[in-house]
């Protein structure tokens, strides 16, 4: 009892924001970081001086070249895409009540690739450029659709067991129409095909990387703003109505938005793996469920994550460039052990 | 009138009986009442169309004098602190979290907890006695404590009436009197409606003010626990032999009706068949 | 409903993100010296002739140094390996260059593949201001006119010219020798487990052609399908020729070619079984002279004409 009423004496207030912000601020720095990083590291070699140089308005015309045209909107997109992809995973382990749920986990990463790997193989995807992102964004979108479709037929009103297996289901039917395609493909478009599968940010530039953006961050922003809502519904549908929450709404509402902010980053970056479940898993063991703090957490934590993996991505194997998706795995799995051994202690 | 059915009637889809059948109920302020029956008497099923989780394919459910379905979620958040047997919790939290979880139908989406939302957790953790639990995790409570965490939550609502799903199904004596203790002094002290389905029919019969009795989906009585608890009755609805004994008390509960099961050789004339289809008639 | 009204905007804020990815076309200040259309439709136009270029395409690079250019290149690609070129910093596979080194080196000209991952290549070098020819590497014809294009733009038309004539020269004598011999059914596989072969439509299929053979998979509906046994059998090519890599290969082949299914084909029971480097072979460009001389020889069992 003695803890009790000396807990109650220290002010409330200070008392719920004193852990989310110093934990928010560590993320922020880290991410400042990483742009900061991301921006002076690369292939060309650059000394930093020259970038400062640039940043300010002068340096010449190669240094501003790569790091206004080609760093900076890259950092860009790794930053968006990387916290669009970790924060839209913490929602669909919510949503789905599994913590093992990731991003594509309904099969909209498929979807994309079916659409852009139809076109690069039937050749349409090089008549005209935006073509084959187009197309992506389209079949994440109709997947999402066609999982929805089938999942209420099955069941009622969109349950987390239902959504799954028609997620996994669709999602392997998918897979199989990829491999199909893939085996009229010639060598060179059976190459870019796996290659755009295994996810790449080498196309970016500032509209692709605006755009993505212009997605991610009111998405991020609602589901940010629906973060307590996502503490009930953690608790079952019934608990969650109890409490206040339309669950029917929120369910629409969470999945189709997380699910454009994926399918935005799938469309442009190609399938990226591995941050939508290690990223807000990390941050849960490390720090809890609570969504006000997870959310803007994953994002942080997502986009400073994706900035260096394509970093490192892009420098280590120079000239050559690394697929990220292979980085972000053979990174983040050892980090991830680490950390479940740590609090399983 | 806090609760309020009239003429309620719900099927489940694919069901082939209906699960509630022209149920009529009246909850008033204030009141201890108790809803009780045997397993699949529709007891649940009343709490949920009460609640508007459910929408009757008949008749009319009132909370507070407005029909339940122009209540907003969050309004009825506000108004009524639910408890149900228990909830799945997939995520680790902590006491104090689930707790506050109660203050979140009356802030926004970016409001953080005020000094008055402190305040009322605080009490209602102190109230049920779960304040040294604030930081453990939920998991790591005993039922009896995981229930009075949830019943705190439901305080935390500051709500004007409880509803409770057979709350202490799960817990020994010592937790479930002390569940019902609580609610008798939110009755008593804060003038709130409880409304309390639960199996236990003598717990009911010594706290609840009233009780409704179900029986396969339709009112089989309704009244005090004394007019309710009658042994033809009991037997009837529930078959199975009874005696009931009075309360020996001390206290308020002395003379209250007690129901007590007897072994099946000890009244070898009692039919112990099913009871059939038709209803029993009210009392 | 609201999914409705969500999906609306999405694909409105898609179609955006679709023009955002296309690149806007650079301006040539100077009236350009040099202008050749690229296989993608392109206009690549270029000053001077190109001094420092990079061929993400290993076929084109064999071009480049048919051409007797080997000091213009500045980077070379895993399967450059020509000793001219042995210093040469590489980008490994090609497919996924670091853009931003490309850019460093000043290049005036880069080759890439017209579409496929190299189009993201291809697509930022082209808002970058950096001229990219793209070239199609699937048959005889692609050759010829990419021995042409490159010539003109790097101002050595005269090699090109010459080259040109070779393989057109090559190709006749080829020709004029197969034309009295009936056609030889033969089919080429890229491994034995599983057998991938040529289909209609690929470069090697051409060679085959040319060289008096007969494609037993030209009427394939895939361009590289995988077959099992019993379609060989089927068709029973009087000829295998297995692209194979690497040492060991030849080993392995054999051991393969006992198995059951496999060893009552009309080629492996008459021993014409060749096997060839694949990565040699599957290289539309100027060493195509050696490839058909060689396929010839294969399928004719006759040493080919000079």
């Amino acid at each position: 009892m003695t803890m009790g009423t000396a807990q109650a004496a220290r002010p409330p207030l200070a008392r719920e924001t004193e852990r989310a912000l110093p934990r928010l601020m560590l993320l922020f720095v880290l991410c400042v970081a990483a742009l900061v990083l991301s921006i002076s590291v690369g292939a060309a070699g650059l000394p930093f001086s020259a970038v400062l140089a640039t940043l300010a308005g002068d340096g010449d015309e190669a240094a501003r070249s790569i790091v206004l045209d080609l760093r900076l909107p890259r950092a860009t997109l790794a930053l968006v895409a990387g916290g669009g992809l970790a924060i839209s995973g913490a929602v669909f382990q919510a949503m789905l009540r599994n913590p093992l749920a990731e991003p594509y986990i309904l099969g909209v990463s498929n979807g994309a690739a079916v659409a852009a790997i139809a076109l690069v193989v039937t050749g349409f995807g090089s008549r005209m450029p935006g073509l084959v992102p187009l197309g992506a964004m389209f079949g994440a979108i109709a997947t999402i659709a066609l999982v929805f479709r089938v999942a209420l037929r099955v069941g009622r009103a969109l349950d987390a067991r239902v959504l799954l297996l028609a997620g996994v289901m669709v999602g392997a039917f998918l897979n199989a129409v990829i491999l199909l395609l893939l085996t009229f493909a010639d060598v060179e478009s059976f190459r870019s095909a796996i290659f755009w599968m295994m996810g790449s940010l080498a196309g970016a530039n500032w509209t692709s990387s605006g755009l993505v953006t212009l997605y991610v961050l009111p998405t991020s922003v609602g589901l940010i703003a629906l973060a307590r809502s996502f503490n009930l519904i953690a608790l079952g549908d019934e608990t969650a109505a109890f409490l206040g929450t339309r669950v029917d709404r929120l369910k629409t509402m969470a999945y189709v938005v997380a699910s454009l902010a994926v399918a935005a980053s799938v469309a442009v970056c190609g399938v990226i793996g591995f941050i939508g479940l290690v990223v807000p898993h990390a941050l849960r063991l490390l720090w809890g469920s609570d969504h006000r703090l997870l959310l803007p957490g994953s994002f942080l934590g997502g986009g400073a994550f994706l900035l260096l993996a394509d970093t490192a991505a892009r420098t280590i194997a120079a000239p050559a460039e690394l697929p990220v998706g292979v980085i972000t795995a053979l990174v983040g799995v050892p980090i991830f052990v680490v950390l479940l051994r740590r609090t399983a202690a | 009138m806090t609760f309020g059915v009239e003429h309620v009637s719900y099927r489940y889809a694919g069901a082939p009986r209906r699960a509630l059948d022209d149920v009529t109920l009246a909850v008033g302020d204030g009141t201890f009442y108790g809803v009780i029956g045997p397993n699949g008497s529709g007891k649940s099923t009343l709490l949920r169309v009460l609640l508007g989780l459910l929408a009757p394919e008949a008749g009319d459910v009132r909370l507070d004098g407005k029909s339940v379905q122009r209540w907003t979620r969050r309004d009825l958040a506000r108004r009524v602190g639910v408890v149900t047997q228990d909830e799945e919790m997939i995520f680790p939290v902590d006491v104090r979290s689930l707790v506050s979880m109660g203050r979140y139908p009356h802030l926004g989406p970016f409001q953080p907890l005020r000094r008055s939302d402190h305040e009322a957790i605080e009490r209602a953790m102190a109230r049920c006695e779960v304040t040294e639990f604030g930081a453990r995790l939920v998991s790591t409570l005993s039922g009896g404590e995981r229930q009075r965490a949830r019943l705190a939550r439901a305080l935390a609502q500051e709500p004007v009436s409880y509803a409770l799903d057979e709350p202490t199904a799960a817990l020994d004596i010592a937790h479930e009197m002390t569940m019902f203790e609580l609610l008798a002094r939110l009755v008593r002290e804060d003038h709130a409606t409880v409304l309390v389905v639960t199996h236990n029919l003598n717990l009911a019969a010594r706290y609840a003010d009233r009780l409704l009795l179900l029986d396969r989906g339709r009112v089989s009585a309704e009244g005090s626990p004394g007019e309710v608890l009658t042994r033809d009755r009991i037997e009837s609805v529930w078959g199975w032999p009874v005696r009931i004994a009075a309360h020996p008390g001390p206290g308020r509960d002395s003379g209250a009706p007690q129901v007590v099961p007897l072994a099946a050789d000890n009244e070898p004339a009692i039919d112990l068949t099913p009871p059939t289809q038709e209803g029993t008639p009210h009392a | 409903m609201l999914r409705n009204r969500s999906a609306r905007a999405g694909l409105v804020l898609a179609l955006g993100l679709a023009a955002a990815c296309g690149p806007p076309a650079p301006e040539d200040t100077a009236p350009p010296r040099i202008a050749v259309v690229d296989d993608a439709g392109h206009s690549v136009q270029l000053s001077a002739p190109a001094r420092r270029i990079v061929s993400l395409i290993p076929a084109r690079t064999d071009v480049i140094l048919a051409l007797g250019a080997s000091d213009r290149i500045i980077a070379r690609t895993r399967w450059d390996e020509h000793p001219a070129l042995a210093d040469l910093p590489s980008i490994d596979n090609a497919l996924t260059p670091s853009i931003e080194w490309l850019v460093s080196q000043s290049p005036d000209l880069i080759i890439a593949w017209p579409d496929g991952q190299a189009r993201t290549v291809v697509t930022r070098l082209r808002e970058l201001g950096v001229p990219v020819y793209a070239s199609s590497v699937e048959t005889i014809a692609d050759v010829e006119r990419a021995i042409g294009h490159i010539g003109t733009l790097l101002g050595l038309e005269r090699q090109a010219d010459s080259l040109l004539t070779r393989i057109s020269a090559t190709l006749d004598s080829v020709r004029a020798v197969v034309a009295n011999a009936p056609p030889v059914d033969v089919a080429y596989a890229l491994g034995i487990e599983p057998a991938t072969v040529a289909g209609p439509g690929t470069f090697i299929h051409e060679m085959l052609e040319a060289a008096g053979g007969r494609n037993v998979f030209a009427d394939a509906r895939a361009r590289w399908p995988q077959v099992s046994v019993e379609a060989l059998v089927r068709r029973a090519p009087q000829v295998l020729i297995v692209g194979g890599s690497g040492e060991g290969g030849i080993e392995n082949t054999r051991a393969l070619l006992q198995l059951p299914g496999w060893r009552d084909l009309p080629a492996v029971r008459s021993g014409r079984v060749y096997e060839v480097d694949a990565d040699a072979v599957n290289r539309p460009g100027p060493s195509l002279i050696a490839t058909v001389r060689r396929f010839a020889e294969i399928l004719q069992y006759r040493a080919a004409t000079p």
